[in-house]
């Protein structure tokens, strides 16, 4: 009578806070994703936006592989990110995705003489 | 805050399950009830933090018979940025994030996550084993798993029908 167990069927869907620095050469996007798994986060550029995927799992439940919340976020990206050279990190619950500009569009510093 | 046991949610499972719709909504939900609590986990009148809001962690606490569970969301520290400490029955976690906004190099186009030093406290019932509270800290969740001693565990007999 007391240990009524909950079927949730449906993961509770967390929009993960997010920071967002770009520099001259790249855009880096932190992410808190705390209790995601590393093999379990699914990071995709598609059509010029990147889309974030992270499940949590209960810690009794691996079994069923039935998840308690999932992250889930997504971006546009301007046209200048080059998607090949895109890295990405996971620790301490931080999730950090590295994008590199394009080289053209780095501004160069032209030196007067 | 001590702990008290929650509502089953067996209502809004079936809400998800059924009505697809009702997802978003528990989502909308989520967020509005997270920045009401943020807002309200702030000291208004004590100190100046409610205009420089430190950082408060969502906690989560289940309980069971044989236990108190007590997780906290604390990404971005080590486990050495944590400090617990009991002090009758009052269990309190104290840390500190390092802003790193102020010392990156760059443009911010959004700043969401929280920084600097939270302190969260909590009353532990009586029933806990208060030399077994075990601590664990993994992808940025601090565990804390609170046995309860036996002889408050509920008892179970079975009676037989003749």
């Amino acid at each position: 009578m007391t240990n009524e167990t909950v079927q949730q069927k449906a993961p509770m869907i967390i929009t993960p806070a997010v920071n967002i620095l770009e520099s001259s050469d790249t855009f880096i996007v932190t992410l808190d994703i705390p209790g995601a798994t590393k093999d379990r986060i699914k990071a995709n550029i598609e059509n010029n936006s990147l889309v974030i995927v992270a499940d949590v799992f209960h810690a009794s439940a691996v079994e069923n592989d039935q998840s308690e919340k999932q992250y889930r976020r997504e971006f546009s990206l301007a046209n200048d990110i080059d998607v090949d050279s895109t890295d990405a990190r996971y620790d301490l619950g931080v999730l950090t995705i590295t994008l590199k500009k394009k080289q053209q569009y780095v501004p160069k510093q032209i030196h007067v003489n | 805050m001590s702990l008290i046991k929650r509502n089953s949610s067996r209502d809004l499972a079936f809400w998800n399950r059924e009505y697809p719709a009702f997802r978003g909504m528990q989502t909308l939900q989520h967020d509005m009830n997270r920045i009401v609590d943020e807002f309200f986990r702030g000291d208004l009148l004590t100190d100046d933090s409610f205009f420089i809001r430190d950082w408060n962690p969502a906690v989560d606490i289940v309980e069971n018979s044989d236990q108190c569970i007590l997780k906290a969301e604390i990404p971005g520290l080590t486990k050495d940025d944590v400090k617990i400490t009991l002090e009758n029955n009052v269990i309190t976690i104290r840390g500190e994030k390092k802003n790193e906004v102020e010392t990156k190099e760059g443009e911010y186009h959004r700043i969401e996550r929280r920084y600097g030093s939270f302190e969260r406290s909590f009353t532990v019932p009586e029933s806990i084993k208060m030399n077994e509270i075990d601590a664990q800290y993994k992808d940025g969740v601090l565990i804390l798993t609170m046995p309860k001693a036996e002889e408050t565990k509920p008892k179970s007999v079975e009676i037989k029908v003749r």
